[in-house]
C-alpha cells in the first residue's frame, strides 16, 4: 500500500513521502533539515508506531544539521525502548558526514541502500 | 595588506532565514573557486553557528558577514551570544569539529577558510 503524505508550499525546502514495504514504514526524506524543517521531520517520525520497523530514507537529503541528528537520536531511543528499530539509509555525503563528525555512526543503524536497511529486520 | 572585501547578509532572527545564509555563505565560496567539500563544510558551519544566534532569542535581525581576502574567507555570525547553553555547545562544538583548530572562532560565532588551500 502506498501512502503518500506531502507537505505543501510552506515547507519547499523538505519533502516527506510515506509508504510501507512488508513490514517495515519507510519515510522518503528529500530536501533540507535544518531548525526551519526539523519540526516537519519530527512531526512525521513520531507518526510512526514507535514499536515498529521504520527506515528514514535520507539519499536525496541534501543538508541536514543537529537540529535533525536530534530527531534521529530520539527516534532512535524511543525505537529502542519500545521493541522497534530504526534504519537510516544514507550514501556517503553531507547525512553521513554529519554522522561521523558527532561519532553516532556507531550506534545507529545506517546503511548505504534501502534494500539493505529492510533487510536487516 | 588590502582590506577584506565584506560582504553582509542581514535576515530577520528566525529558523526561516538559516537557508538563505547557507546560500549566500556558499555563493561566495564557490565564486573563489573553494571547493565543493569545503563549501559542505562551511554550510553545517554557518547553519549551526546561526542557529546558536537565532536561539538566543536577544534580536529580532542577525547579520551573517563573509570578510574576503585574497587568502581566506572569514565567516562570521553577529550578534552571537556570549554564553551559550548546553545545546548552543552542542551546535558550536560540531561548527569547531568541521573546521579544526578554530574551536575558538566558533564560540564567538566565526570561522575561516583559506582560500590559497581550499
Amino acid at each position: 500500500m502506498f501512502d503518500r503524505i506531502r507537505q505543501g508550499q510552506m515547507n519547499q525546502q523538505l519533502t516527506i513521502d510515506r509508504s510501507t514495504l512488508g513490514d517495515h514504514t519507510i519515510l522518503d526524506i528529500a530536501g533540507e533539515i535544518d531548525l526551519a524543517t526539523a519540526p516537519q521531520f519530527e512531526e512525521h517520525v513520531a507518526g510512526v508506531d514507535v514499536g515498529s520497523a521504520l527506515v528514514v530514507d535520507m539519499s536525496n537529503v541534501t543538508f541536514m544539521d543537529s537540529t535533525g541528528l536530534r530527531v534521529l537520536i530520539a527516534a532512535h531511543e524511543r525505537a529502542e525502548e519500545n521493541g522497534g528499530r530504526l534504519a537510516i539509509v544514507a550514501a556517503e555525503g553531507p547525512v553521513t558526514k554529519l554522522l561521523g563528525i558527532t561519532g553516532v555512526t556507531e550506534w545507529l543503524n545506517v546503511y548505504t541502500t534501502r534494500a539493505l536497511a529492510t533487510a536487516d529486520g | 595588506m588590502a582590506e577584506p572585501q565584506e560582504f553582509r547578509l542581514e535576515l530577520p532572527a528566525v529558523a526561516e532565514s538559516i537557508a538563505l545564509a547557507r546560500l549566500f555563505v556558499a555563493t561566495i565560496l564557490r565564486s573563489r573557486s573553494v571547493v565543493e567539500d569545503t563549501v559542505s563544510d562551511a554550510k553545517l558551519a554557518v547553519s549551526e553557528l546561526l542557529s546558536v544566534a537565532i536561539l538566543d532569542h536577544n534580536s529580532l535581525d542577525v547579520s551573517v558577514i563573509a570578510a574576503v581576502t585574497s587568502t581566506s574567507i572569514t565567516v562570521r555570525i553577529d550578534p552571537f551570544p556570549s554564553a551559550p547553553g548546553r545545546r548552543d555547545q552542542e551546535r558550536i562544538d560540531i561548527a569547531a569539529a568541521v573546521f579544526p583548530g578554530q574551536g575558538e572562532m566558533a564560540e564567538l560565532g566565526s570561522f575561516s577558510i583559506d582560500v590559497a588551500m581550499a
